[in-house]
């Protein structure tokens, strides 16, 4: 638009008819008014939204034989039937009018048509946020199956629109029986440039990008128990912690729960891509160790550990676990870390989790906010994998005062589990499994000068009703910079090769 | 005078198809419906475009289209004879089939025919969506495309050329990613077909290298740029099912290698042989002398001949028919349950001649259990444990497992079976439903809804996902509905952490026995009926306690007084004189006994023999005779 002051103006009259006319439909004229919010999905009613989010779809969630639903804001407005799917260009001007308006509100109104009858919901705000959000968001499709797992696709999405694109797909490199699992990406302070994922099995390996290079490694090593799992970027060094995991899985009969993953063994070690050493940095008998986490400041190491004495008297280690399975609780703790010798120091506890509340809980996925303020972990009765627990909930430290609070204006009766900061600190995004209590969501919520957060809002679709149809999970929605660049191809040609070896040293060489 | 009758050239493939329909509909109506309720079809955006995220993937979308017309077997039949039909016409009309000649015309369909009826156990975990149809209109595809490309012509030779070039550059171009394998077969039938239907090498060449590098590349270009869930290994066969389990199971590719074979063999030899000579297919009559007796012979030798390969075809189709009684069965048993036709499944159960497998027997099971019939029937019918006769490990689990884990009241086992099979396998209507219903069960509404409401998006599982809709939030519903009240008696199971090991039947029985639940008659006769079939005499005399004390007036079903006649005498100690036994079944037990005690010594299998006349349908027999070496 022009910077001409006439220009603008002259756009600006005409603006409300141009955005009228984007969606065609008219309101109608006669209705009875409703004392109700509208129910509508997903749930945008009093969301507070980042100004550079992509166009908020929605749909009337009861029968209607029509909708026609209106977002306004200054003197724009968008007005649509049936669905509510504001063009990309129309929503930016309205994310404009309101930004530019003084309230930054965008008000919604919801006409529904019921027996040639129209009523009018009770109007609602959608507050937008001058804070914007990280453009891409990255993450793992998968069913939410037990044991097998068949076509994975790590894809990533813009924010702003809704492109979406592939950044590996495992059916490149599985057939059959020789299939292959992928998980755990991750990257360097939101950098696209700079991630890791695993394979397993068929081509196994951890892929790690760096700035336009690629390599393959097989962190299998006799010294430790496992290749790397779960990982934890370094903010800024070429290291990555990981931990390492015997993991298994059990079936409830008739819990809600349906499943129970557990770990009968974990570590946590520590790996040097240049030199490609590994080294353990907590290995006790008698301690789960797992979901490492960096502080901003690159100089506090988070992680959960649960307290576990085998019993003697049982053999196998996983029957152990299983006949106890609701009573292993995970603590938070934290250890030093010197950037100049690459040494740890000792664990220190953070939240002791297991003697919270009466009987304790399970504490995981320690997330520290880009100032390192806030602690978000997520939290339930017991385990480590909360995401198959329906009374996990999101919780949050505030690093300074030690108190915790259950996030109640986020958490819903259902999962939320994965989660993390966007990069200025203003947003969070996680999982949550609130729409149905199967298929996991990302849902995004800002976070104010207090520490408290808005009402939560689900990843905007092109079609309102897509993720009703979709039948998988977004698992571990991580925030980007931009989009990742290595093709898919890329990455399979790498896996198909061999993976370099790691060296294990009792201390990383500095 | 007499008049001759002119039969249209038609009337013979037509007859075969008249034959093949009826046969059909007549042997195989179970596994037409089970190959619907195998298929899923979504009138939504999201499912088109998950399908074409592979090559070929529009020709699967449109397969499972059709495919959904097998909830009525005979729908289905009409629409596939339909297009079989539309093949039969293409390739009559494409290489101008003489009527001599004529049979010929029947044997893709015959192919094809057998691609469906050879399936046996691969309904179950086949991996291609929309397969029966999906075949059949990618064979017409291919031949309406050579049919399109044989009428190619322009004035001048370069033009034509050109022209055929583009053409088979744009089948595999648009072919491929719209019919995956069939694009490229036709590409590849062109490129050959080129060399009979053009004189000039030097065009030939031009076309026949423009399809063969079309061929050989454009694949390689869209798993480069386009695909991404296609396997390099499998990118030139696209949408051909995919017969491997944990190796590749080849006899089912044969029809597939037949088919394409016949199609190579007509663009091969066409038009010199199968086309009729000018004048000598229409009037043969009109020739004198031995001209005419020589072309009249050459014409019986052409009928004979054509006969005799339709005829070759028509018995390998006979004999890859898969006609194994327990898959056959099972699928009726299956649909009768479908339909709550608890009878029907007896009816089914009574005509059993093999060996059953164990799905046989818990479907039988379940529908006497849900007759009210179990402890006095269960051991009047076959028993036993035969392996699926399948080219690849399958038990019971496999086949029935949602289906018996849902009625015996476990949710959640249900629901992991589904979730698994339809990850590995592709979503299925029938995984849908019973997710809906489990979520039913669980009180998840939301869930449901969504089950429900995908469901809503079919054509013929609409209906049922409405009726259901009404049960969503509505457990009292849910208790009295003449489906679930039933299963809501059994949900009483001991929440623990365990796992099946695909052993269902064993894993049912024990949880069953093991449950300590004892105010649910229907529960506690099902766990009395558990400790009988897995033989466990201190589990039975508890459950039986139970039982007696829940159900005060009722007499003891007879193979419960069977049991606890034999294992009082087998441990007197818990004998009891009090026991409300009929003499009848004292007298067979006694009978038995004495009987099996002249036996002893004998070989199980010629006791077993002596003793099935008298007490097959007694639990004493299955007590000491039915061993389950291979349970599942």
């Amino acid at each position: 638009m022009s910077n001409h002051p006439s220009a603008s103006l002259f756009f600006r009259s005409l603006l409300p008819l141009l955005l009228f006319t984007a969606c065609s439909p008219s309101l109608p004229k006669e209705y009875d008014d409703v004392a109700a919010q509208p129910p509508i999905y997903p749930d945008y009613v009093g969301v507070t939204i980042p100004s550079n989010i992509a166009p908020l779809t929605f749909q009337l969630d009861v029968d209607a034989d029509q909708m026609v639903a209106r977002y306004s804001a200054g003197d724009c407005q968008i007005v649509c039937a049936r669905k509510m799917k504001p063009t990309l260009r129309a929503w930016r001007q309205l994310i404009a009018a309101s930004l530019s308006s003084g309230s930054s509100q965008i008000q919604v109104d919801v006409f529904a048509q019921r027996s040639r009858q129209w009523i009018h919901y009770s109007p609602f705000s959608i507050t937008v946020s001058p804070d914007s959000i990280d453009p891409w968001l990255s993450f793992r499709l998968i069913a939410p199956s037990y044991v097998t797992y068949e076509a994975l696709t790590i894809n990533q999405r813009c924010l702003e629109n809704y492109s979406e694109s592939v950044i590996y797909d495992n059916m490149l490199c599985s057939r059959e029986v020789e299939g292959q699992c992928i998980n755990c990406h991750n990257y360097q302070q939101y950098n696209p440039q700079r991630m890791q994922f695993h394979a397993r099995q068929h081509h196994g390996g951890t892929v790690i990008a760096y700035d336009g290079e690629l390599k393959k490694v097989n962190m299998s090593n006799d010294s430790i128990i496992s290749a790397g799992v779960y990982p934890a970027w370094h903010p800024w060094m070429k290291l990555i912690v990981y931990s390492t995991n015997h993991t298994s899985q059990n079936f409830l009969t008739t819990s809600r729960d349906k499943i129970e993953v557990f770990d009968s063994e974990s570590d946590l070690i520590a790996y040097d891509i240049d030199s490609d050493e590994v080294t353990n940095i907590e290995n006790r008998s008698d301690e789960l160790e797992v979901f490492p986490a960096w502080a901003p400041d690159g100089r506090t190491l988070y992680y959960c550990s649960a307290h576990f004495v085998r019993n003697p008297s049982i053999e196998n280690s996983h029957v152990d676990i299983m006949s106890r399975y609701d009573s292993i609780r995970y603590n938070i703790y934290s250890k030093s870390f010197d950037p100049s010798t690459k040494q740890f120091g000792p664990r220190r506890a953070v939240l002791i989790a297991d003697s919270l509340m009466s009987g304790g809980a399970s504490a995981l996925l320690p997330r520290i906010s880009p100032d390192g303020r806030y602690m978000l972990f997520s939290m339930a009765h017991h385990g480590v994998f909360h995401i198959w627990h329906h009374d996990a909930d999101l919780w949050m430290m505030d690093l300074q005062t030690q108190e915790i609070r259950r996030l109640d204006e986020v958490n819903s009766p259902d999962t939320e589990s994965y989660h993390s900061w966007s990069a200025n600190g203003k947003w969070i995004v996680f999982s949550s499994r609130r729409d149905d209590g199967m298929f996991t969501r990302p849902f995004f919520a800002h976070i104010d000068g207090n520490g408290h957060f808005s009402k939560p809002f689900e990843l905007p679709c092109a079609d309102p009703d897509y993720h009703r149809q979709f039948l998988k999970n977004y698992n571990i929605p991580e925030l980007m910079s931009g989009p990742v660049t290595y093709s898919p191809h890329d990455f399979a040609r790498l896996l198909k090769g061999e993976g370099k070896p790691v060296k294990y040293v009792r201390q990383l060489s500095h | 005078m007499k008049k001759s009758i002119r039969i249209p050239s038609f009337a013979f493939p037509v007859l075969a198809l008249v034959i093949v329909a009826s046969l059909l509909l007549a042997l195989e109506s179970n596994l037409l419906w089970k190959l619907q309720e195998a298929n899923l079809f979504l009138s939504s955006r999201v499912f088109f475009l998950e399908q074409m995220a592979e090559p070929g993937g529009f020709l699967s979308w449109i397969g499972a289209w059709f495919t959904q017309f097998f909830f009525y077997p005979w729908a289905g039949v009409l629409l596939l004879c339909g297009w079989w039909m539309l093949l039969m016409w293409l390739v009559m009309r494409t290489f101008r089939v003489g009527k001599r000649w004529m049979p010929v015309v029947v044997i893709p369909v015959l192919l094809l025919l057998t691609t469906v009826v050879n399936m046996g156990y691969w309904v179950y975990i086949l991996k291609l969506r929309g397969h029966v149809f999906l075949a059949t209109i990618g064979t017409a595809s291919v031949v309406a495309l050579l049919w399109a490309f044989r009428s190619l012509s322009l004035r001048s030779q370069v033009h034509t050329t050109l022209l055929r070039c583009a053409f088979v550059l744009l089948t595999c171009v648009v072919g491929y990613p719209l019919l995956g394998i069939y694009g490229v077969a036709a590409a590849v039938l062109m490129s050959v077909w080129i060399w009979r239907l053009e004189h000039n090498r030097l065009s030939a060449l031009a076309v026949s290298l423009t399809g063969l590098l079309s061929v050989v590349l454009l694949p390689l270009f869209f798993y480069r740029f386009v695909y991404y869930q296609t396997n390099i290994a499998d990118i030139y066969i696209p949408k051909l099912p995919l017969y491997y389990v944990t190796e590749a199971h080849f006899a089912y590719y044969v029809p597939f290698i037949l088919l394409y074979l016949f199609f190579l063999v007509m663009v091969c030899l066409l038009p010199a042989s199968v086309v009729p000579q000018q004048g000598s297919e229409e009037k043969p009559r009109s020739q004198k002398g031995k001209a005419a007796a020589r072309v009249s012979r050459a014409a019986l030798r052409e009928r004979v001949g054509a006969c005799l390969l339709l005829l070759s075809v028509a018995v390998y189709t006979a004999f890859s028919w898969y006609r194994d009684e327990n898959f056959h069965r099972e699928l009726a048993m299956q649909r009768c349950i479908d339909r709550l036709d608890w009878d029907g499944v007896l009816s089914v159960a009574s005509k059993q001649h093999d060996e059953p497998t164990r799905a046989v027997v818990m479907m039988r099971n379940l529908a006497l259990a849900r007759l009210g019939r179990q402890g006095d029937e269960m051991f009047r019918y076959k028993n036993g444990c035969r392996p699926c006769a399948a080219p690849f490990d399958f038990r019971a689990v496999n086949t029935v497992g949602p289906l018996i884990y849902y009625h015996y009241g476990m949710p959640n086992y249900n629901h992991r079976l589904c979730m698994e099979c339809g990850v590995e396998f592709g979503w299925h209507a029938e995984h849908l439903k019973y997710m809906a219903r489990c979520a039913i069960l669980d009180g998840d509404q939301q869930l449901a809804r969504k089950f429900l409401s995908l469901l809503g998006q079919t054509l013929f599982h609409r209906a049922w996902a409405n009726r259901q809709h009404p049960l969503v939030s509505n457990p009292d519903a849910v208790a009295q509905a003449p489906e679930t009240g039933f299963i809501t008696h059994l949900m009483h199971y001991n929440n623990e952490l365990t796992t099946d090991h695909y052993m269902m039947e064993k894993f049912l029985m024990g949880h069953l026995i093991g449950t300590p639940h004892t105010t649910d008659p229907l529960f506690v006769e099902q766990a009395l009926y558990a400790t009988m079939w897995a033989k466990d005499i201190h589990a039975f005399w508890t459950h039986l306690r139970t039982f007696s004390r829940l159900n005060p007036d009722r007499p003891w079903p007879k193979h419960v007084q069977e049991a606890a006649v034999m294992f009082s005498a087998l441990q007197p100690a818990s004998s009891s004189p009090r026991l409300p036994v009929s003499s009848a079944v004292i007298d067979s037990y006694k009978r038995f006994d004495r009987m099996a005690e002249r036996l002893e010594g004998a070989d199980l299998q010629a006791a077993a023999a002596a003793l099935q006349p008298q007490f097959g349908n007694t639990y004493f027999y299955y007590y000491y005779m039915i061993h389950f070496a291979a349970q599942e």
